[in-house]
Protein backbone atom coordinates (compact mmCIF):
# COMPACT_ATOMS: atom_id res chain seq x y z
CA UNK A 1 0.00 0.00 0.00
CA UNK A 2 1.55 3.64 -0.88
CA UNK A 3 2.14 5.36 2.46
CA UNK A 4 0.89 8.69 2.92
CA UNK A 5 2.76 11.48 1.73
CA UNK A 6 4.15 13.43 4.55
CA UNK A 7 2.87 16.94 6.21
CA UNK A 8 3.74 19.28 8.79
CA UNK A 9 6.80 21.05 9.89
CA UNK A 10 9.64 18.23 9.76
CA UNK A 11 13.36 18.99 10.57
CA UNK A 12 16.70 18.36 8.42
CA UNK A 13 18.83 15.73 10.00
CA UNK A 14 21.85 16.63 11.01
CA UNK A 15 24.22 14.88 12.71
CA UNK A 16 25.07 17.32 15.82
CA UNK A 17 21.12 15.73 16.56
CA UNK A 18 21.16 12.34 15.56
CA UNK A 19 21.67 10.74 18.98
CA UNK A 20 19.48 12.66 20.77
CA UNK A 21 16.53 11.91 18.08
CA UNK A 22 17.47 8.29 18.45
CA UNK A 23 17.27 8.26 21.67
CA UNK A 24 14.12 9.93 22.36
CA UNK A 25 12.05 9.65 18.94
CA UNK A 26 9.68 12.69 19.58
CA UNK A 27 6.61 13.43 17.68
CA UNK A 28 7.66 14.94 14.18
CA UNK A 29 5.90 14.20 10.76
CA UNK A 30 8.82 13.02 8.89
CA UNK A 31 12.78 13.62 8.42
CA UNK A 32 15.03 15.43 5.53
CA UNK A 33 18.07 13.73 4.80
CA UNK A 34 20.97 14.51 2.51
CA UNK A 35 21.97 11.62 0.50
CA UNK A 36 25.79 13.20 0.38
CA UNK A 37 25.84 12.38 3.59
CA UNK A 38 25.14 8.61 3.41
CA UNK A 39 25.81 7.29 -0.08
CA UNK A 40 28.69 5.43 0.33
CA UNK A 41 29.52 5.38 3.20
CA UNK A 42 29.01 2.87 5.98
CA UNK A 43 29.54 3.02 9.71
CA UNK A 44 27.89 4.90 12.70
CA UNK A 45 25.47 7.18 10.99
CA UNK A 46 24.46 4.84 8.24
CA UNK A 47 23.41 2.55 11.27
CA UNK A 48 21.71 5.24 13.04
CA UNK A 49 19.78 6.35 9.85
CA UNK A 50 18.40 3.10 9.55
CA UNK A 51 16.71 3.21 12.93
CA UNK A 52 15.50 6.55 12.12
CA UNK A 53 14.05 5.06 8.81
CA UNK A 54 12.10 2.68 11.35
CA UNK A 55 9.72 5.50 12.97
CA UNK A 56 10.47 8.60 10.16
CA UNK A 57 9.53 8.84 6.90
CA UNK A 58 12.47 10.16 5.00
CA UNK A 59 12.46 12.88 2.75
CA UNK A 60 15.49 13.64 0.16
CA UNK A 61 17.48 16.75 -0.37
CA UNK A 62 20.62 17.14 -2.28
CA UNK A 63 23.30 19.33 -2.47
CA UNK A 64 25.58 18.22 -5.51
CA UNK A 65 24.01 17.61 -8.31
CA UNK A 66 25.25 21.10 -9.67
CA UNK A 67 21.93 20.96 -11.84
CA UNK A 68 23.23 24.59 -13.35
CA UNK A 69 26.88 23.41 -13.73
CA UNK A 70 28.88 23.27 -17.04
CA UNK A 71 30.31 19.89 -16.39
CA UNK A 72 28.59 16.64 -17.14
CA UNK A 73 25.99 15.03 -14.74
CA UNK A 74 27.85 12.62 -12.13
CA UNK A 75 26.34 9.26 -13.76
CA UNK A 76 28.28 7.23 -11.00
CA UNK A 77 26.84 9.42 -8.33
CA UNK A 78 23.15 9.16 -10.10
CA UNK A 79 23.20 5.69 -10.18
CA UNK A 80 24.38 5.39 -6.30
CA UNK A 81 21.73 8.51 -5.87
CA UNK A 82 18.59 5.79 -7.32
CA UNK A 83 19.80 2.70 -5.08
CA UNK A 84 19.87 4.57 -2.30
CA UNK A 85 16.97 6.78 -2.94
CA UNK A 86 15.13 2.97 -3.34
CA UNK A 87 16.60 1.90 -0.05
CA UNK A 88 15.00 4.81 2.19
CA UNK A 89 11.78 4.83 -0.10
CA UNK A 90 12.26 8.24 -1.14
CA UNK A 91 9.11 9.54 -3.47
CA UNK A 92 11.00 12.31 -4.59
CA UNK A 93 14.46 14.36 -4.78
CA UNK A 94 15.14 18.09 -4.72
CA UNK A 95 18.28 19.69 -5.56
CA UNK A 96 19.37 23.48 -5.79
CA UNK A 97 18.79 25.33 -8.69
CA UNK A 98 22.49 26.81 -9.06
CA UNK A 99 26.14 25.23 -9.94
CA UNK A 100 28.63 23.69 -7.49
CA UNK A 101 31.27 22.54 -9.89
CA UNK A 102 33.26 23.72 -12.91
CA UNK A 103 36.28 22.67 -15.20
CA UNK A 104 36.75 19.56 -12.99
CA UNK A 105 36.69 21.08 -9.76
CA UNK A 106 33.91 21.05 -7.04
CA UNK A 107 33.10 24.08 -5.19
CA UNK A 108 31.32 22.30 -2.39
CA UNK A 109 28.53 25.65 -2.03
CA UNK A 110 25.69 26.87 -4.00
CA UNK A 111 27.20 29.16 -6.86
CA UNK A 112 24.69 31.62 -8.77
CA UNK A 113 23.48 30.76 -12.18
CA UNK A 114 23.00 33.64 -14.88
CA UNK A 115 18.96 33.84 -15.64
CA UNK A 116 19.63 33.62 -19.21
CA UNK A 117 16.85 32.30 -21.76
CA UNK A 118 19.37 30.34 -23.53
CA UNK A 119 20.04 28.33 -20.43
CA UNK A 120 16.18 27.14 -19.21
CA UNK A 121 15.91 24.62 -21.69
CA UNK A 122 19.68 23.32 -20.99
CA UNK A 123 19.19 23.26 -17.14
CA UNK A 124 15.75 21.40 -18.02
CA UNK A 125 17.62 18.57 -19.66
CA UNK A 126 19.89 18.04 -17.21
CA UNK A 127 16.78 17.98 -14.64
CA UNK A 128 14.99 15.50 -17.21
CA UNK A 129 18.22 13.73 -17.08
CA UNK A 130 18.22 13.23 -13.56
CA UNK A 131 14.80 12.53 -13.47
CA UNK A 132 15.31 9.54 -15.82
CA UNK A 133 18.04 7.83 -13.87
CA UNK A 134 16.83 8.14 -10.37
CA UNK A 135 13.39 6.72 -10.98
CA UNK A 136 11.28 9.71 -9.74
CA UNK A 137 10.14 13.47 -9.88
CA UNK A 138 12.63 15.96 -8.93
CA UNK A 139 12.28 19.31 -7.38
CA UNK A 140 14.61 22.26 -7.87
CA UNK A 141 15.18 24.57 -4.88
CA UNK A 142 15.65 28.38 -5.30
CA UNK A 143 18.98 29.65 -3.79
CA UNK A 144 20.02 32.58 -1.42
CA UNK A 145 22.11 34.09 -3.89
CA UNK A 146 24.27 37.30 -3.18
CA UNK A 147 24.96 38.57 -7.13
CA UNK A 148 24.12 37.69 -10.57
CA UNK A 149 26.68 36.45 -12.39
CA UNK A 150 26.70 38.72 -15.31
CA UNK A 151 23.58 40.59 -17.58
CA UNK A 152 20.46 38.55 -16.42
CA UNK A 153 17.51 38.50 -19.31
CA UNK A 154 14.89 37.95 -16.89
CA UNK A 155 14.24 37.98 -12.96
CA UNK A 156 15.11 34.68 -11.02
CA UNK A 157 11.13 34.40 -10.22
CA UNK A 158 10.35 34.04 -14.41
CA UNK A 159 13.80 32.22 -14.51
CA UNK A 160 12.40 29.50 -12.45
CA UNK A 161 9.23 29.42 -13.31
CA UNK A 162 10.43 28.69 -16.91
CA UNK A 163 12.54 25.87 -15.93
CA UNK A 164 10.00 24.19 -14.10
CA UNK A 165 7.67 24.06 -17.00
CA UNK A 166 10.80 23.35 -19.82
CA UNK A 167 11.27 20.62 -17.49
CA UNK A 168 8.10 19.85 -16.32
CA UNK A 169 9.51 19.45 -12.44
CA UNK A 170 8.38 20.51 -9.14
CA UNK A 171 9.44 23.34 -7.04
CA UNK A 172 10.94 22.74 -3.38
CA UNK A 173 10.26 26.27 -2.29
CA UNK A 174 12.78 27.93 0.05
CA UNK A 175 10.67 30.77 1.99
CA UNK A 176 13.71 32.15 3.90
CA UNK A 177 15.77 32.14 0.71
CA UNK A 178 12.88 34.09 -1.23
CA UNK A 179 13.11 36.65 1.34
CA UNK A 180 16.90 36.68 1.56
CA UNK A 181 17.38 37.58 -1.94
CA UNK A 182 14.03 40.07 -1.79
CA UNK A 183 16.09 41.71 0.85
CA UNK A 184 19.24 41.87 -0.20
CA UNK A 185 18.16 42.88 -4.01
CA UNK A 186 15.07 45.46 -2.86
CA UNK A 187 12.60 43.76 -4.34
CA UNK A 188 8.73 42.80 -2.80
CA UNK A 189 9.13 39.13 -1.81
CA UNK A 190 5.23 39.13 -2.16
CA UNK A 191 5.31 39.95 -5.99
CA UNK A 192 7.81 37.43 -6.34
CA UNK A 193 6.23 34.93 -4.82
CA UNK A 194 3.26 35.68 -7.00
CA UNK A 195 5.34 34.70 -10.33
CA UNK A 196 6.75 31.42 -9.02
CA UNK A 197 4.76 28.28 -9.77
CA UNK A 198 3.12 27.66 -6.63
CA UNK A 199 1.15 24.70 -8.25
CA UNK A 200 4.29 22.78 -8.77
CA UNK A 201 5.42 23.58 -5.13
CA UNK A 202 5.85 19.80 -3.09
CA UNK A 203 7.86 20.97 -0.07
CA UNK A 204 9.15 23.93 1.01
CA UNK A 205 12.34 24.90 3.21
CA UNK A 206 12.09 27.45 6.27
CA UNK A 207 16.18 28.48 8.16
CA UNK A 208 16.96 31.88 9.85
CA UNK A 209 19.95 33.86 8.90
CA UNK A 210 22.36 36.72 9.82
CA UNK A 211 23.62 39.58 8.29
CA UNK A 212 27.16 40.24 7.72
CA UNK A 213 28.97 43.85 6.71
CA UNK A 214 29.54 44.43 3.19
CA UNK A 215 32.70 44.89 2.19
CA UNK A 216 34.28 42.50 4.79
CA UNK A 217 31.95 39.95 5.21
CA UNK A 218 31.84 39.04 8.66
CA UNK A 219 29.02 38.76 10.89
CA UNK A 220 28.12 41.96 11.19
CA UNK A 221 27.64 43.21 15.31
CA UNK A 222 24.23 44.73 14.34
CA UNK A 223 21.84 41.84 13.37
CA UNK A 224 19.39 43.87 11.75
CA UNK A 225 18.82 45.20 8.48
CA UNK A 226 20.41 48.48 7.43
CA UNK A 227 22.84 50.15 4.87
CA UNK A 228 26.55 48.27 4.55
CA UNK A 229 24.61 45.11 5.77
CA UNK A 230 23.59 42.21 3.86
CA UNK A 231 21.96 38.90 4.79
CA UNK A 232 23.41 35.61 4.23
CA UNK A 233 21.77 32.20 4.47
CA UNK A 234 23.83 30.78 7.28
CA UNK A 235 21.00 28.20 8.45
CA UNK A 236 22.36 29.44 12.10
CA UNK A 237 20.19 31.17 14.01
CA UNK A 238 15.93 31.04 14.24
CA UNK A 239 13.47 31.80 11.61
CA UNK A 240 12.47 35.16 11.34
CA UNK A 241 9.28 36.31 12.27
CA UNK A 242 8.70 37.99 8.48
CA UNK A 243 9.27 34.60 6.64
CA UNK A 244 7.50 33.11 9.62
CA UNK A 245 4.38 34.40 8.25
CA UNK A 246 5.17 34.24 4.44
CA UNK A 247 5.24 30.61 5.00
CA UNK A 248 2.18 30.59 6.78
CA UNK A 249 0.81 32.66 3.21
CA UNK A 250 2.30 30.08 1.52
CA UNK A 251 0.73 27.16 3.38
CA UNK A 252 -2.70 28.75 2.26
CA UNK A 253 -2.01 28.92 -0.96
CA UNK A 254 -0.73 25.08 -1.44
CA UNK A 255 -2.13 23.65 1.22
CA UNK A 256 -0.47 20.86 2.88
CA UNK A 257 2.98 19.97 1.59
CA UNK A 258 5.73 19.07 4.12
CA UNK A 259 7.88 21.75 5.81
CA UNK A 260 11.71 21.44 6.91
CA UNK A 261 13.34 23.46 9.38
CA UNK A 262 17.17 23.88 8.49
CA UNK A 263 19.45 24.54 10.71
CA UNK A 264 23.29 24.21 9.67
CA UNK A 265 24.91 26.36 12.30
CA UNK A 266 25.02 27.24 16.21
CA UNK A 267 23.10 23.86 16.63
CA UNK A 268 21.90 24.10 20.34
CA UNK A 269 19.86 20.95 21.74
CA UNK A 270 16.84 18.95 19.89
CA UNK A 271 14.65 20.65 22.59
CA UNK A 272 15.32 23.90 21.14
CA UNK A 273 15.02 22.81 17.20
CA UNK A 274 11.78 21.24 18.29
CA UNK A 275 10.13 24.44 20.19
CA UNK A 276 10.70 26.04 16.91
CA UNK A 277 9.17 23.55 14.98
CA UNK A 278 6.52 23.41 16.69
CA UNK A 279 6.00 27.82 16.39
CA UNK A 280 6.16 26.51 12.50
CA UNK A 281 3.61 23.68 13.23
CA UNK A 282 1.23 26.47 14.72
CA UNK A 283 1.83 28.78 11.46
CA UNK A 284 1.24 25.95 9.28
CA UNK A 285 -1.90 24.79 11.00
CA UNK A 286 -3.34 28.59 10.58
CA UNK A 287 -1.99 28.78 7.04
CA UNK A 288 -3.58 25.60 6.81
CA UNK A 289 -7.02 26.44 7.85
CA UNK A 290 -7.16 29.57 5.81
CA UNK A 291 -6.21 26.94 2.55
CA UNK A 292 -8.91 24.66 3.68
CA UNK A 293 -11.68 27.88 4.46
CA UNK A 294 -10.61 29.46 0.52
CA UNK A 295 -11.26 25.88 -1.17
CA UNK A 296 -14.77 25.12 0.48
CA UNK A 297 -15.63 28.90 -0.48
CA UNK A 298 -14.73 28.40 -4.09
CA UNK A 299 -16.45 24.32 -3.70
CA UNK A 300 -19.95 26.80 -2.35
CA UNK A 301 -19.56 29.15 -4.93
CA UNK A 302 -19.31 26.07 -7.94
CA UNK A 303 -22.85 25.52 -9.56
CA UNK B 1 26.27 25.17 -23.20
CA UNK B 2 27.00 28.22 -23.99
CA UNK B 3 30.96 29.93 -24.02
CA UNK B 4 29.20 32.73 -22.31
CA UNK B 5 28.46 30.76 -19.20
CA UNK B 6 31.56 29.03 -19.50
CA UNK B 7 33.96 31.67 -18.90
CA UNK B 8 31.09 32.93 -16.20
CA UNK B 9 31.76 29.88 -13.89
CA UNK B 10 35.17 29.78 -14.67
CA UNK B 11 35.96 33.39 -13.20
CA UNK B 12 33.90 32.21 -10.36
CA UNK B 13 35.83 29.42 -9.68
CA UNK B 14 39.01 31.24 -10.10
CA UNK B 15 37.83 34.12 -7.67
CA UNK B 16 36.79 31.38 -5.14
CA UNK B 17 39.96 29.39 -5.65
CA UNK B 18 42.89 32.19 -6.33
CA UNK B 19 44.97 32.14 -3.19
CA UNK B 20 44.58 36.37 -3.33
CA UNK B 21 41.20 37.62 -3.40
CA UNK B 22 41.89 38.15 -8.02
CA UNK B 23 38.18 39.30 -7.56
CA UNK B 24 39.03 42.16 -4.69
CA UNK B 25 42.46 42.97 -6.79
CA UNK B 26 41.41 43.41 -10.22
CA UNK B 27 37.67 41.91 -10.92
CA UNK B 28 37.89 43.41 -14.72
CA UNK B 29 41.57 41.29 -15.29
CA UNK B 30 40.23 37.89 -13.86
CA UNK B 31 37.16 38.61 -16.17
CA UNK B 32 39.20 38.91 -19.14
CA UNK B 33 41.25 36.32 -18.48
CA UNK B 34 38.37 34.00 -18.99
CA UNK B 35 36.97 35.73 -21.60
CA UNK B 36 33.78 37.36 -20.08
CA UNK B 37 31.26 38.63 -22.28
CA UNK B 38 31.03 42.12 -22.74
CA UNK B 39 27.54 42.30 -21.19
CA UNK B 40 28.25 40.42 -18.46
CA UNK B 41 31.60 41.98 -17.89
CA UNK B 42 29.70 45.20 -17.62
CA UNK B 43 27.32 43.59 -15.08
CA UNK B 44 29.88 42.46 -12.84
CA UNK B 45 32.06 45.62 -12.64
CA UNK B 46 28.86 47.24 -11.97
CA UNK B 47 27.52 45.25 -8.84
CA UNK B 48 28.39 44.83 -5.68
CA UNK B 49 31.95 43.32 -5.32
CA UNK B 50 30.44 39.73 -3.70
CA UNK B 51 32.04 37.15 -5.41
CA UNK B 52 34.61 37.78 -2.59
CA UNK B 53 31.97 37.08 -0.47
CA UNK B 54 31.38 33.38 -2.32
CA UNK B 55 35.23 33.23 -2.24
CA UNK B 56 34.63 33.59 1.81
CA UNK B 57 31.88 30.74 1.68
CA UNK B 58 33.86 28.25 -0.60
CA UNK B 59 37.10 28.41 1.61
CA UNK B 60 34.64 28.38 4.77
CA UNK B 61 33.69 25.21 3.81
CA UNK B 62 36.60 23.41 2.72
CA UNK B 63 38.84 24.73 5.57
CA UNK B 64 35.84 23.57 7.89
CA UNK B 65 36.20 19.86 6.58
CA UNK B 66 39.31 19.35 6.33
CA UNK B 67 39.80 21.42 10.27
CA UNK B 68 37.43 19.16 11.43
CA UNK B 69 38.20 15.41 10.21
CA UNK B 70 42.39 16.72 10.95
CA UNK B 71 41.72 18.74 13.70
CA UNK B 72 45.16 17.09 15.84
CA UNK B 73 47.62 17.27 12.43
CA UNK B 74 46.27 20.99 11.96
CA UNK B 75 46.90 22.07 15.68
CA UNK B 76 50.38 20.46 15.85
CA UNK B 77 51.32 21.81 12.48
CA UNK B 78 50.38 25.39 13.28
CA UNK B 79 51.88 25.08 16.32
CA UNK B 80 54.94 24.00 14.54
CA UNK B 81 55.13 26.27 11.38
CA UNK B 82 52.48 28.93 11.46
CA UNK B 83 51.03 29.81 8.66
CA UNK B 84 52.08 26.30 6.72
CA UNK B 85 48.70 25.01 6.74
CA UNK B 86 46.74 27.63 5.42
CA UNK B 87 49.26 27.99 2.61
CA UNK B 88 48.83 24.57 1.79
CA UNK B 89 44.96 25.14 1.77
CA UNK B 90 45.89 28.21 -0.61
CA UNK B 91 48.10 25.89 -2.92
CA UNK B 92 45.88 23.35 -2.94
CA UNK B 93 42.62 25.78 -3.91
CA UNK B 94 44.77 27.10 -6.54
CA UNK B 95 46.02 24.15 -8.08
CA UNK B 96 42.23 23.23 -9.23
CA UNK B 97 40.61 22.34 -5.60
CA UNK B 98 38.35 19.40 -4.70
CA UNK B 99 37.86 17.10 -7.10
CA UNK B 100 35.58 14.84 -5.29
CA UNK B 101 32.15 15.00 -5.02
CA UNK B 102 32.44 14.17 -1.19
CA UNK B 103 33.05 17.12 1.21
CA UNK B 104 33.97 13.87 3.61
CA UNK B 105 36.79 13.01 1.10
CA UNK B 106 38.27 17.22 0.24
CA UNK B 107 40.78 15.93 3.44
CA UNK B 108 42.28 13.23 2.06
CA UNK B 109 43.06 15.83 -1.30
CA UNK B 110 44.68 18.37 0.60
CA UNK B 111 46.44 15.56 2.68
CA UNK B 112 48.29 14.57 -0.40
CA UNK B 113 48.85 18.08 -1.17
CA UNK B 114 49.80 18.90 2.38
CA UNK B 115 52.49 16.12 3.26
CA UNK B 116 55.06 16.43 0.74
CA UNK B 117 54.88 20.27 1.47
CA UNK B 118 56.02 19.44 4.63
CA UNK B 119 58.52 16.91 4.21
CA UNK B 120 60.20 20.13 2.65
CA UNK B 121 59.87 22.60 5.34
CA UNK B 122 62.34 22.34 8.34
CA UNK B 123 60.32 23.95 10.66
CA UNK B 124 57.66 20.76 10.88
CA UNK B 125 58.76 17.82 12.61
CA UNK B 126 58.36 14.56 10.97
CA UNK B 127 56.04 13.30 13.07
CA UNK B 128 53.47 15.79 11.67
CA UNK B 129 52.94 14.33 8.79
CA UNK B 130 52.30 10.64 10.37
CA UNK B 131 49.56 12.85 12.72
CA UNK B 132 47.87 13.55 9.46
CA UNK B 133 48.11 10.14 8.73
CA UNK B 134 46.72 8.38 11.41
CA UNK B 135 43.74 10.55 11.38
CA UNK B 136 42.93 10.22 7.79
CA UNK B 137 42.89 6.40 8.68
CA UNK B 138 40.91 6.95 11.27
CA UNK B 139 38.19 8.89 9.19
CA UNK B 140 38.61 6.32 6.14
CA UNK B 141 37.67 3.34 8.92
CA UNK B 142 34.85 4.83 10.49
CA UNK B 143 33.65 5.96 7.39
CA UNK B 144 34.02 2.52 4.90
CA UNK B 145 31.17 0.25 3.66
CA UNK B 146 31.34 -2.97 5.49
CA UNK B 147 29.89 -6.01 5.73
CA UNK B 148 30.34 -8.38 8.24
CA UNK B 149 30.52 -12.40 7.15
CA UNK B 150 29.28 -14.98 8.88
CA UNK B 151 31.85 -16.68 11.11
CA UNK B 152 32.04 -19.27 13.95
CA UNK B 153 34.39 -19.81 16.85
CA UNK B 154 33.98 -23.12 17.23
CA UNK B 155 35.94 -23.56 13.51
CA UNK B 156 38.73 -21.70 14.30
CA UNK B 157 41.47 -24.14 12.90
CA UNK B 158 45.09 -24.00 12.28
CA UNK B 159 44.49 -24.35 8.81
CA UNK B 160 42.09 -22.01 8.23
CA UNK B 161 42.23 -18.63 7.92
CA UNK B 162 39.79 -16.47 10.13
CA UNK B 163 37.65 -13.24 10.01
CA UNK B 164 38.27 -10.05 11.28
CA UNK B 165 35.80 -7.72 11.73
CA UNK B 166 36.55 -4.66 9.18
CA UNK B 167 36.91 -1.98 8.03
CA UNK B 168 40.53 -2.03 9.36
CA UNK B 169 43.74 -0.76 8.33
CA UNK B 170 47.13 -1.46 9.26
CA UNK B 171 50.10 1.69 10.11
CA UNK B 172 53.27 1.75 10.59
CA UNK B 173 55.14 4.62 11.83
CA UNK B 174 58.24 6.23 13.27
CA UNK B 175 56.44 8.01 16.13
CA UNK B 176 54.01 6.85 18.11
CA UNK B 177 51.35 10.06 17.15
CA UNK B 178 47.93 7.87 18.30
CA UNK B 179 49.48 9.28 22.05
CA UNK B 180 48.96 12.72 20.44
CA UNK B 181 45.94 14.95 21.35
CA UNK B 182 44.94 18.66 19.90
CA UNK B 183 47.21 19.86 22.52
CA UNK B 184 50.47 20.34 20.57
CA UNK B 185 52.64 18.55 22.36
CA UNK B 186 55.25 16.70 20.59
CA UNK B 187 55.32 12.77 20.99
CA UNK B 188 58.59 11.81 23.91
CA UNK B 189 60.54 10.07 21.53
CA UNK B 190 60.90 8.53 18.03
CA UNK B 191 59.89 4.56 18.37
CA UNK B 192 58.69 2.51 16.20
CA UNK B 193 54.94 2.00 15.86
CA UNK B 194 52.75 -0.31 14.66
CA UNK B 195 49.13 0.27 15.00
CA UNK B 196 46.04 -1.55 14.29
CA UNK B 197 42.91 0.60 13.61
CA UNK B 198 39.70 -0.74 13.57
CA UNK B 199 35.53 -0.03 13.75
CA UNK B 200 34.07 -2.19 16.90
CA UNK B 201 30.88 -3.29 17.05
CA UNK B 202 29.16 -0.02 17.94
CA UNK B 203 31.22 1.81 14.84
CA UNK B 204 33.67 3.30 17.32
CA UNK B 205 36.73 3.12 15.43
CA UNK B 206 39.53 2.30 18.21
CA UNK B 207 43.17 2.19 17.56
CA UNK B 208 45.46 -0.99 19.62
CA UNK B 209 49.53 -0.61 19.32
CA UNK B 210 50.69 -4.11 18.02
CA UNK B 211 54.22 -5.79 18.42
CA UNK B 212 55.76 -6.25 15.29
CA UNK B 213 55.44 -10.14 15.42
CA UNK B 214 51.38 -9.45 16.00
CA UNK B 215 51.43 -6.78 12.79
CA UNK B 216 52.99 -9.53 10.51
CA UNK B 217 50.48 -11.96 11.48
CA UNK B 218 47.67 -9.66 11.28
CA UNK B 219 49.12 -8.88 7.57
CA UNK B 220 48.88 -12.12 6.77
CA UNK B 221 45.70 -13.05 8.49
CA UNK B 222 43.64 -9.71 6.11
CA UNK B 223 45.20 -11.22 3.16
CA UNK B 224 42.95 -14.58 4.08
CA UNK B 225 45.80 -16.99 4.39
CA UNK B 226 45.49 -19.78 7.18
CA UNK B 227 45.64 -19.19 10.99
CA UNK B 228 48.97 -21.83 11.17
CA UNK B 229 50.71 -20.53 8.21
CA UNK B 230 50.18 -17.28 8.31
CA UNK B 231 51.86 -17.96 11.84
CA UNK B 232 54.72 -19.83 10.66
CA UNK B 233 55.69 -16.80 8.04
CA UNK B 234 54.94 -14.00 10.30
CA UNK B 235 57.63 -15.81 13.07
CA UNK B 236 59.81 -16.25 10.05
CA UNK B 237 59.50 -12.44 8.69
CA UNK B 238 60.63 -11.47 12.38
CA UNK B 239 63.36 -13.86 12.56
CA UNK B 240 61.58 -16.44 15.38
CA UNK B 241 60.79 -19.70 15.53
CA UNK B 242 57.35 -20.93 16.54
CA UNK B 243 57.93 -22.09 19.76
CA UNK B 244 55.68 -22.55 22.85
CA UNK B 245 56.07 -19.43 24.15
CA UNK B 246 55.20 -17.91 20.67
CA UNK B 247 51.71 -19.90 20.11
CA UNK B 248 50.88 -18.43 24.04
CA UNK B 249 51.25 -15.03 22.84
CA UNK B 250 49.15 -16.33 20.08
CA UNK B 251 47.07 -17.57 21.98
CA UNK B 252 46.23 -14.60 24.42
CA UNK B 253 46.33 -12.11 21.18
CA UNK B 254 43.84 -14.31 19.62
CA UNK B 255 42.16 -13.90 23.31
CA UNK B 256 42.64 -10.10 23.13
CA UNK B 257 41.30 -9.63 19.64
CA UNK B 258 38.38 -11.76 20.50
CA UNK B 259 36.76 -9.41 23.60
CA UNK B 260 37.62 -6.67 21.30
CA UNK B 261 35.20 -8.19 18.66
CA UNK B 262 37.74 -8.04 16.20
CA UNK B 263 38.59 -11.83 15.83
CA UNK B 264 34.54 -13.09 14.93
CA UNK B 265 35.94 -16.79 14.11
CA UNK B 266 36.91 -19.00 11.24
CA UNK B 267 34.45 -18.46 8.15
CA UNK B 268 31.05 -20.42 8.43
Amino acid sequence: MKKPRPTGVGLGLRWEIIDALCEGLPALPFLEISPENYVGRGGRFPALLARLGETYPLLSHGLSLSLGGSDPLDRAFLRQLRSFLDEVGAEHHSDHLCFSSAGGSVLHDLLPIPFLTSEVARIADRIKHVEDTIGRPMAIENVSYYLHPGEAEMGEAEFIAEVCEAADCKLMLDVNNAYVNASNFGHDVRAWLSKVPLDRVIQMHVAGHDYFDEGTYELSATQRAGKGRLIVDTHGSDVCPPVVTLLEEMIAKTGPVPVVLERDQAIGELSELLAEVRTLGAAYDRGLAKHVAATRAVAEVRP
Amino acid sequence: MSARVEALHAAVREACFSPKDEAKRDLGALLDRHGVAPPDRRALLGAKPRLSLYRKLVRGNVLGVCEAILERGHAHLEASAKGAWSDAVDAYLDAGGPRTPHLRDVPSELVAVLVPRLMQDARVPSYVAELFRLELTEFRVGAAVNEVLPASFDDIAAERPVVLRGPSERLMFAHPVHTLGVAPTPPAAAAETRLFVYRDAEHEVRVVVQTPFADELLARLLRGLPLGHSIGEAAGACGAAVSEALLTEVAKWLADFGERGILLGAPR
